[in-house]
C-alpha cells in the first residue's frame, strides 16, 4: 500500500483515539496514528485480508488474527482503524463484518 | 462551519456527516461500525438505558449539555405518544417530550398516571402506546 494521508483532520484522529486507543494499546494519539498507518500501510501478512468497496472504493484491511480493522478512504485519508468487537458491530463474527463492508455497492 | 446531527442521540454539533466512520462525541455512536446491523432507533434506547451519558473522553462536554432536549432533533412525534423502552416512559406530543424523570414518575405500571400527568396539560392530544 502506498503511504496514508493520516487522519482527515486533528478533531477526527482524536475522536478516534478516544474511542479506540486503548483498544489497539495506544497510549497517545500519535501513537495511535502510527499504528494505524503500520497496520494500513505495511505489506500483506498471512492472516491480513483486503478489499476495495465497491460502494466508495475505500480499501478494507482486517488481520483474521489479531482482528485489527481498517479503512482508507479513496482519497487516502484514513477512515478508522479498531480493533473489532461484535458487540459493537453485531455481526456474529468480525470476518462476518469485514465481509458485509466489502459487498456494500 | 457546517454541522450535522446525529441520528442515534440528536447531537446537533457533529463535524462531520453522520456515515464513514464519523464519531458522534456525546452518544458515542461510529457510523458504518457500531450502527452496521442495528437501527438508530436501537442504539438510542440503548443509549438513554445507559443514563444518556456524554461519550467522549477527549471531546469536552458543551456547557448547559442537555440530553434530553437534544433528543427532540430526532424524535418528532406525530401526534401524543408514549414509548416504553428499558424501563423508560418517554411521553411525547405537541413538540415537547417528558420523560419519566421529568414528570416524576416510576415506569411501572405509569400509564394512568402519566396519562393523568397529560390530561392536565393544556391542549392534551389523546396517547396512542407503542411497545
Amino acid at each position: 500500500m502506498p503511504p496514508t494521508r493520516g487522519f482527515r483532520d486533528a478533531s477526527n484522529l482524536r475522536e478516534h483515539f478516544g474511542k479506540h486507543g486503548a483498544e489497539v494499546g495506544a497510549l497517545t494519539e500519535a501513537e495511535y496514528l502510527s499504528l494505524a498507518k503500520r497496520f494500513l500501510e505495511r505489506p500483506m501478512e498471512r492472516e491480513d485480508k483486503d478489499c476495495i468497496r465497491p460502494r466508495d472504493g475505500d480499501y478494507i484491511r482486517y488481520n483474521a488474527k489479531t482482528h485489527e480493522f481498517g479503512v482508507i478512504a479513496n482519497d487516502g485519508f484514513i477512515r478508522t482503524y479498531v480493533i473489532l468487537d461484535p458487540g459493537d458491530h453485531a455481526y456474529s463474527t468480525n470476518a462476518g463484518y469485514f465481509l458485509a463492508e466489502c459487498a456494500k455497492t | 462551519m457546517k454541522t450535522y446531527t446525529c441520528p442515534v442521540c440528536g447531537y446537533d454539533n457533529l463535524e462531520e456527516p453522520p456515515f464513514d466512520y464519523a464519531i458522534c462525541p456525546s452518544c458515542g455512536t461510529e457510523f458504518g461500525y457500531t450502527d452496521a446491523k442495528r437501527a438508530h432507533k436501537t442504539l438510542r434506547q440503548l443509549w438513554i438505558a445507559n443514563g444518556k451519558v456524554w461519550y467522549s473522553r477527549v471531546t469536552p462536554r458543551p456547557l448547559n449539555w442537555d440530553p434530553d432536549k437534544q433528543l427532540a432533533n430526532v424524535w418528532t412525534p406525530l401526534s401524543t405518544s408514549i414509548e416504553v423502552d428499558y424501563g423508560n416512559v418517554v411521553v411525547a406530543g405537541n413538540n415537547t417530550i417528558f420523560t419519566t424523570e421529568a414528570v416524576g414518575f416510576d415506569f411501572r405500571g405509569a400509564f394512568l398516571q402519566v396519562s393523568s400527568f397529560l390530561a392536565s396539560e393544556p391542549n392534551f392530544v389523546p396517547a396512542t402506546v407503542q411497545e
